[in-house]
């Protein structure tokens, strides 16, 4: 923690002599939270709610050369398990070799550009336009990844893109991978009217022994230790993205098929979607609905096999281009499942989100 | 290498009907100055595209460098609505939201004529909006060297 400090204020240091190469800026949010379990018998966790300082983003650009360029992204956030509270995480640190043109080759650790959430707001909260992401990002996707991509944008009159990708397996560590094991993504994307993206990707991973590294991001229940099953895996991801945000209104619908392969059951088939819809008014209010679920199937061998479903509304107001706030009110509900598949607790919250750049 | 600053005069080149549209939306008091770009003339739709950092090199194949007005800038909504159709608040946004995707280099905001022509004739590459610019401001020196 207090190396990355140090190269922290080296890099402001370099900024500031003067470096007019360097741009640092800096995001976070600070969030209010109530919930309320209907459900639930222990109600300890029913009361006024708690604040919650979120992440603290440190991001930096600069360009090296005529043609290369970094950026980095390192996350501050509230760790249980750190002495001080906090804990701080290298999300993105990568260069870019402009070649040619809009064609670029990316190396280091990056957002993998498997669906628009993920592409585009990485963790700037005052992007999101609800105050959670997804929830597949919380089962499925491949948040980050290490290794190298070929990038191409704005191609032709529909303005294409690609994202062709080969990083370490999604069994590696953050830092560096164990084996000759590869995740491949292969992304494209076309924004046909000024505001919209459409976009598919496609990731493919093999885990030898089901163990999933951080580059999924989402700890405990992206693995299914239930079954303590450490054969291998065959994880393929069909995700497809359709974005609009346009003047008045916004659209965002996230869809994912994942599919696992395993020695022991066979194929599983799952799915998640997440739909949003918002509406601007007098350029700075933006009221908002959502609808999110996830299913996954009895032979799911290698996520925590659950179903559930979110819905909710709120209302997001710009104070101006670099803090808004955010007030939302959310229902996590149970769909049907059968099985082993558990049903996601059912759950009211209450939520206030003050992000901003700096 | 000696610099070459080209006072591109929005002679936008109206050639194609579906552009006609979009160059009544341009009014006179808007002037695009740029420096050594490979280009001395742009149609609207060309000018859009490397002010929004779609476009990452110019036909010399330098990379391109955005100069806008700044929000302190007296013409920034001017420059806003006609070239962004929308707020210098979602004109920022934009661009802060474009270089944390990591898709574009990250532009230079002025807060005044004087300072986006110094800017521009100092670096090669770049393309500048002025806003309310008359010539007897300050006069560009337009050299061949």
């Amino acid at each position: 923690m207090r190396k990355l400090i140090l190269l922290w204020a080296l890099l402001l240091g370099f900024a500031l002599r003067g470096q007019d190469r360097i741009n640092v800026q800096i995001y976070g949010h600070i969030d209010y939270e109530l919930n309320r379990y209907p459900n639930a018998k222990d109600t300890r966790n029913d009361g006024l709610g708690s604040f919650t300082l979120g992440e603290h983003d440190f991001f930096v650009t600069s360009k090296i050369t005529e043609h290369i360029s970094f950026l980095g992204e390192t996350v501050i956030t509230g760790s249980k398990s750190s002495s001080t509270g906090f804990a701080a995480s290298i999300e993105r640190a990568r260069l870019k070799f402009n070649y040619y043109g809009n064609h670029s080759i990316l190396i280091g650790k990056m957002h993998t550009a498997i669906n628009y959430w993920n592409d585009v707001y990485h963790h700037g909260r005052i992007f999101f336009p609800t105050i959670d992401r997804p929830l597949a990002f919380n089962y499925y996707v491949p948040i980050h990844a290490l290794g190298i991509r070929a990038q191409g944008q704005n191609l032709g009159n529909l303005k294409f893109g690609y994202d062709l990708q080969v990083a370490n397996s999604l069994e590696s560590m953050d830092a560096s991978g164990n084996s000759l094991n590869f995740n491949y993504n292969a992304s494209l994307h076309i924004k046909p009217v000024d505001g919209m993206r459409l976009m598919v990707g496609f990731n493919n991973d093999f885990l030898p022994s089901n163990m999933p590294g951080p580059h999924a991001h989402s700890g405990n229940v992206h693995h299914n230790h239930s079954m303590m099953y450490r054969g291998p895996v065959d994880l393929n991801q069909l995700h497809f993205s359709i974005a609009y945000f346009g003047k008045d209104w916004e659209f965002l619908n996230e869809f994912a098929y994942v599919q696992t392969r395993t020695d022991s059951l066979g194929i599983s088939n799952s799915f998640a979607n997440f739909t949003y819809i918002g509406y601007r008014l007098k350029s700075v209010w933006v009221p908002y609905a959502f609808a999110d679920f996830i299913t996954m199937s009895e032979n799911e061998l290698h996520h925590m096999p659950v179903s559930g479903l979110k819905y909710g509304m709120g209302i997001r107001y710009d104070i101006n281009d670099n803090i808004n706030v955010k007030l939302q009110y959310e229902v996590y509900d149970r769909l049907p499942a059968a099985g082993r598949v558990m049903g996601i607790e059912n759950k009211q919250e209450i939520k206030m989100q003050l992000a901003y750049a700096l | 290498m000696p610099f070459k600053t080209v006072l591109i005069a929005i002679a936008l080149l109206v050639n194609l009907q579906a552009d006609q549209q979009e160059f009544s939306e341009i009014s006179s008091s808007i002037t695009i100055i740029g420096n050594d770009i490979g280009l001395k003339a742009l149609n609207t739709k060309e000018l859009k595209s490397y002010l929004k950092g779609e476009i990452m090199r110019w036909p010399n194949q330098k990379a391109v460098e955005v100069v806008l007005p700044s929000s302190k800038h007296a013409g920034s909504e001017i420059m806003a609505r006609e070239l962004f159709g929308t707020s210098m608040r979602d004109v920022k946004r934009y661009w802060l939201s474009l270089v944390f995707q990591g898709r574009a280099e990250a532009p230079t905001f002025l807060s005044s004529n004087q300072e986006i022509i110094s800017y521009v004739r100092k670096n090669e590459g770049t393309i500048g909006v002025l806003i309310n610019f008359e010539a007897n401001d300050l006069i560009i020196e337009v050299t061949d060297n």
